[in-house]
């Protein structure tokens, strides 16, 4: 006869002494870490003042390089322990989550059980069968769930292990030094691979970044083929953990976004716990890997695409040796009316723009935080610093026509939006990839912003990231995404994707994005965000917004009437002419205009006036055929409101 | 297709856009490099009225419409300069009175550190940050084709 065990009540979860909210700690560490690298970085970048001289001034110089030196171990060792606590809070948190669903599930177990006894208690003998079955399924639930208490703590007791192992790694002066020596041959042993391969050569050994950067700009032929390299996976040290950022990799269904989040903290971790010096070199020897890459820290990431620009300055210089070539061969070819004396005339003024611009980004250490010249090319450009001093931080997605050789404008433009904010905004040029070239055949569709919107959604949590890692983080720093003309519906493609904005500002927008109607075709991380849009009246592509037919053609709701969007005036231009009719398409851009300052209010998070009513003449008593009224002033005054 | 045929008409009007308005009459006869040089004395002068130790943050000539040759050439031009407590009351009373004076169009954008000048096709905007001691002085003189 068998026997009804009773299986023992399930044991309870342990306690979670932590608390995930604990993010405190590794913030303070990290505003920590990037003063001393802002302090590190004036001591590398001064020498003696300028007025000694002798001995004293080498004595002062090699002082402050000592000094410059220890602060780089500092800065290596803060991050290498932030890391390490980001690291255990976002374990936590998991952990936290995972607790509360055992104690869901302990209590159920707990209620089976105490049914199950109740009943096992008194029972008749053609019960006991059914029983004793039920008793071995109450049982394999309950050991199922203390292998899942077990298997929590054990990742509890591996989180604390993994903290409590990166403190005690430099947590003296020795060790704090061995970290930083350690992390640095690292790098220098990818150096002296790159050497003995003779990938690089050899007068290149032992060169810090910024040498190895001005040897690059008189030597594209090595910079080209820094860019064919690949961090080796299976390599030791920094370049191995590089190496596994950009490994495929296989994951659950759903599963690539987790894979990518957690890649971009591991990108960022990796570089913050080099010391400057060290990162700048690992990024300059992997070009291709890191100028795009999410997670790494913007300055290295410029860092890298310096190297991608010196590769592209050649290459351009030998496009434009050839098309004079030809050009002059034109000119020389004996067609009788000289029909293609002037084919090339554009492709020329093209190429030296491209040449001009990538002068001035070498010339003027220009933050470039994306690049790729193929096609029409791909850049984003950091202008001002995300510092101790920046309160809100602000992307221009520029539209229609704009490429490489037109690039230098909406840069000219967001240099003017920081120059007037005096180091309380911070802007970001980018063009992330192919825009239309042409407004006919190319505007109406929406292929590209399609393209382009996930682009710039991964491209906003790398930008918060790199806010919530700077001395701006105290700020609560806010983002403004000002998308122009098909820019406004990259933007707005992007917030299908999630983008990571607190304000978005649609100027002379194509629309609010292809198959965007309404709020409710936006997923809930965009219900926070405030929006803006102006349209200037008698532009033209007032007319199209509110366009959409199929599957690829136009852009989805009108922006001014978007429920929830603030439209805001376009105003008067400088001059005090209304700022209207087809041209008003780009001269909203107009320095001090009403659109501009407008503009510049919203970036800034100050005060903005509302639209107003446009006033237009009376029509005259006998109106010719295809007469249209002439705007002459404002008929309503707007509002003045305060950004929120 | 009716919609298809609006997008391409209005799209057709969109490719004549040229960038910069109608300007004042004497821009006509002004050369980017003249244009220029009077945007910066004049931002350069109220500057120097608002502050001391001026730095040059931006003097760029560029497209008026990005890219687009054609469309003519404008100027973006600032300066930043240290001042004292009360600038910007200063600016908005005593130089902004000065200006309008002087035949300026002001603008006072009420509820900002901001105070707006144009004249003819030149504009400069002042903006104070009194909690830094700065001011900046910007502008352009225009799209000059």
């Amino acid at each position: 006869m068998a026997t009804v065990v009773i299986p023992a009540p399930p044991p309870a979860v342990p306690p979670l002494d932590a608390d995930p909210k604990a993010s405190s700690v590794s913030s303070a560490l990290r505003r920590a870490g990037s003063t001393t690298s802002s302090v590190a970085d004036w001591a590398h970048d001064s020498g003696a003042p300028a007025d000694w001289s002798g001995d004293a001034a080498e004595a002062a110089s090699h002082a402050r390089t000592s000094f410059a030196a220890e602060l780089d171990v500092v800065v290596a060792v803060v991050a290498h322990v932030a890391a390490a606590c980001e690291r255990y809070e976002a374990a936590i948190s998991g952990l936290d989550s995972q607790r509360e669903t055992l104690i869901d599930e302990r209590a159920a177990l707990a209620d089976r059980q105490n049914d199950f006894a109740r009943r096992a208690a008194s029972y008749e003998e053609d019960e006991e069968a059914a029983l004793v079955s039920e008793a071995n399924t109450l049982q394999g639930d309950i050991d199922a769930y203390v292998g899942r208490v077990e298997s929590w703590q054990t990742s509890l007791t591996r989180a604390e292990d993994t903290l409590i192992a990166a403190f005690q790694s430099v947590d003296s002066p020795a060790e704090a030094d061995q970290f930083a020596a350690a992390q640095s041959q690292g790098v220098q042993a990818v150096m002296d691979r790159l050497v003995d391969s003779g990938t690089l050569p050899e007068e290149v050994r032992g060169m810090d970044a910024t040498q190895l950067r001005e040897y690059l700009v008189d030597h594209p032929d090595v910079a080209r083929t820094l860019m064919e390299q690949s961090p080796m996976p299976g390599a030791t040290g920094p370049e191995g953990l590089l190496a596994g950022l950009v490994q495929p990799a296989f994951t659950t269904p759903g599963g690539a976004g987790e894979l990518h989040e957690q890649r971009r903290d591991d990108a960022r971790a990796l570089f913050e716990g080099l010391s400057p010096a060290d990162a700048s070199l690992l990024a300059t020897l992997f070009p291709s890997t890191v100028g795009g890459l999410s997670g790494v820290p913007f300055e290295y990431r410029a860092d890298a695409n310096a190297v991608g620009v010196v590769v592209a300055l050649d290459d351009e210089r030998a496009n434009l040796d050839d098309l004079q070539d030809r050009h002059d061969h034109n000119q020389e070819d004996g067609d009788l009316f000289g029909l293609n004396n002037d084919d090339l005339e554009g492709d020329i003024g093209d190429a030296e723009d491209r040449i001009a611009l990538y002068e001035s980004i070498l010339d003027n250490d220009r933050q470039i935080i994306l690049f790729d010249p193929s096609g029409d090319g791909a850049i984003a450009e950091l202008h001002g610093d995300i510092g101790a001093d920046t309160q809100n931080v602000g992307v221009s997605v520029p539209g229609t026509t704009t490429d490489m050789s037109s690039f230098q404008g909406v840069a000219n433009k967001s240099d003017a939006f920081v120059a007037d904010s005096d180091g309380d905004l911070a802007m970001i040029s980018w063009m992330g990839g192919d825009l239309p070239d042409d407004i006919v055949q190319d505007a109406p569709f929406a292929n590209y912003a399609h393209d382009l919107g996930p682009s710039l959604a991964d491209f906003s949590h790398d930008v918060r990231q790199e806010i919530n890692h700077s001395a701006a983080a105290p700020n609560d720093a806010q983002t403004t995404y000002l998308g122009h003309s098909y820019g406004g519906a990259v933007v707005g493609r992007a917030e299908l994707s999630g983008l990571d904005a607190d304000r978005v500002l649609h100027v002379e927008s194509a629309g609010m994005g292809h198959d965007i109607q309404s709020p409710d075709d936006l997923p809930d991380s965009q219900d926070g965000v405030d929006r803006y849009s102006m349209t200037a009246p008698g532009d033209i592509i007032g007319d199209i917004q509110g366009t959409q037919v199929g599957d690829n053609i136009g852009h989805g709701a009108d922006p001014d009437e978007f429920e929830g969007t603030i439209r805001l005036d376009t105003g008067n231009k400088a001059d005090g002419t209304p700022n209207i009719g087809v041209e008003s398409h780009s001269d909203v851009f107009l320095r001090q205009s009403d659109a501009y300052f407008n503009m510049l209010e919203v970036l800034n998070g100050g005060t903005v006036t509302t639209y107003r009513e446009p006033e237009y003449e009376d029509p005259p008593l006998y109106p010719h055929p295809g007469w249209t009224p002439e705007q002459t002033g404002w008929k309503t005054p707007g509002d003045r409101i305060d950004i929120e | 297709m009716r919609k298809l045929i609006i997008t391409a008409a209005i799209a057709a009007g969109l490719m004549s856009t040229t960038g910069c308005g109608p300007q004042e009459d004497d821009m006509k006869d002004k050369t980017i490099e003249a244009a220029a040089a009077e945007a910066r004395a004049d931002i350069d002068a109220l500057a120097a009225l608002l502050g001391s130790s001026p730095e040059v943050r931006q003097d760029v000539i560029s497209d008026c419409v990005p890219g687009d040759d054609a469309s003519g050439k404008t100027l973006d031009y600032a300066v930043r300069v240290q001042v004292e407590p009360g600038t910007l009351g200063r600016l908005k009373t005593e130089v902004a009175e000065q200006y309008e004076a002087d035949g300026w169009q002001v603008k006072l954008d009420p509820g900002t550190n901001s105070v707006r000048f144009a004249k003819g096709s030149e504009t400069i905007g002042a903006r104070v940050f009194e909690d830094r001691g700065s001011a900046v002085v910007s502008g352009s003189g225009g799209c000059v084709k």
